[in-house]
């Protein structure tokens, strides 16, 4: 008998099968800032008996936007949920969760998570160059590398203020630039913009900042 | 009683091999050491430059004494006035709205990886701790 209740106990999440059944809880993109927001969609099937409707959608922040197909979900029927994620001004891997209302009465909530991948066409390393007070005026390095799958011809950085010199180098064209940096007094703040040329024509600016105080 | 604790023996020793795996090798394994800082160790820490990671609307309403804004929608215009701020004796704690919310995660990670800037926390529970222990209602 208690082998029994032991095997039952074991099996009790099988009987409790949401009705509501995602292809898939998690959905990865990669997007450039470049090619506006980026979007996915979370399909879902109703295996039930009822129609099911999605009654919310819950974000974690503004720059995420859900979607849901309005109106009920028929037995044997599939719906989605479209998502969109907001690129500009971002960088690097995020992990937006996804909060779901349903009014399926075996799972009232779900989460879904929309991971996202956002790459410039160049990643430049570290985005600041700093001197402390004291500090030798030597050289240092920012890394320049061009993202796989964009086709960048010639990098170009420039920086207004008089008080930096720079010089770049191509390590390997297309791929790999280093940019040295060299104050030339104790106190400089200043911008260098980095451009990659993509098929002639400039791409997005990125920044590097300097601080020597 | 001796069969009962045999079973949830079994019960444990059957869900700990999965568990190790996903601890060890999942790729989204739960963090051994997390960046998060709570309001009251924060409290106790001296030289902290708040860094206020939500959006331009909700910094204009309110925000922690001394706090500089850096939301990602214009991360390129507002992390100029960060780096003004900061040295490399300041600690900087990000926050966002509340438990909840992932803004601050992103800010903190990016100036930890692209910024390289060092000693950067996330408060737990954002805003919404602050206000509870700065204004409890």
């Amino acid at each position: 008998m208690p082998t029994r209740l032991f095997l039952l106990f074991l099996l009790l999440p099988a009987f409790a099968r949401a009705d509501l059944q995602w292809s898939a809880t998690t959905v990865f993109t990669a997007a450039a800032p470049s090619e506006g927001p980026a979007t996915a969609q979370f399909t879902f099937t109703n295996t039930g008996a009822y129609p099911i409707k999605i009654t919310g959608t819950r974000t974690s922040c503004g720059c995420t936007a859900a979607v849901a197909q309005s109106g009920p979900v028929a037995p044997g029927q599939t719906g989605k949920i479209d998502v969109s994620f907001k690129t500009l001004n971002r960088h690097g891997l995020y992990e937006e969760p996804i909060g779901i209302e349903t009014n399926d009465p075996k799972a009232r909530e779900a989460t879904l998570t929309l991971r996202v991948l956002v790459q410039e066409a160049i990643e430049v390393l570290p985005t600041l160059l700093f001197w402390q007070p004291g500090e030798p005026l030597t050289p240092k390095v920012i890394r320049i590398t061009v993202t796989d799958g964009f086709d960048v011809k010639s990098i170009d950085a420039t920086c207004p203020n008089p008080g930096l010199q720079l010089q770049l180098d191509t390590i390997k064209p297309g791929a790999d630039y280093k940019l040295t940096v060299t104050p030339k007094s104790q106190r400089v703040k200043a911008t260098i913009s980095v451009t990659p040329d993509i098929d002639g024509k400039p791409s997005r600016v990125i920044s590097a900042h300097v601080r020597v105080s | 009683m001796k069969i009962v604790l045999r079973q949830a023996s079994a019960i444990l020793a059957i869900a700990l091999l999965p568990a190790l795996v996903t601890g060890l090798w999942h790729p989204r394994r739960p963090a051994w050491q997390s960046d998060e800082v709570t309001l009251a160790a924060a409290s106790a820490w001296q030289n902290v430059l708040w860094v206020d990671a939500r959006p331009d609307a909700d910094f204009a309403r309110a925000h922690i004494p001394g706090a500089v804004s850096l939301n990602e929608d214009r991360w390129d215009e507002l992390l100029p006035g960060l780096l003004d701020h900061w040295d490399t004796t300041r600690k900087i704690i990000v926050y966002c709205s509340s438990l909840s919310c992932q803004t601050s995660h992103d800010v903190a990670r990016r100036l930890r990886e692209e910024v390289n800037l060092p000693n950067v926390f996330v408060l737990q529970g954002g805003w919404e701790a602050w206000l509870k222990r700065n204004h409890p209602s």
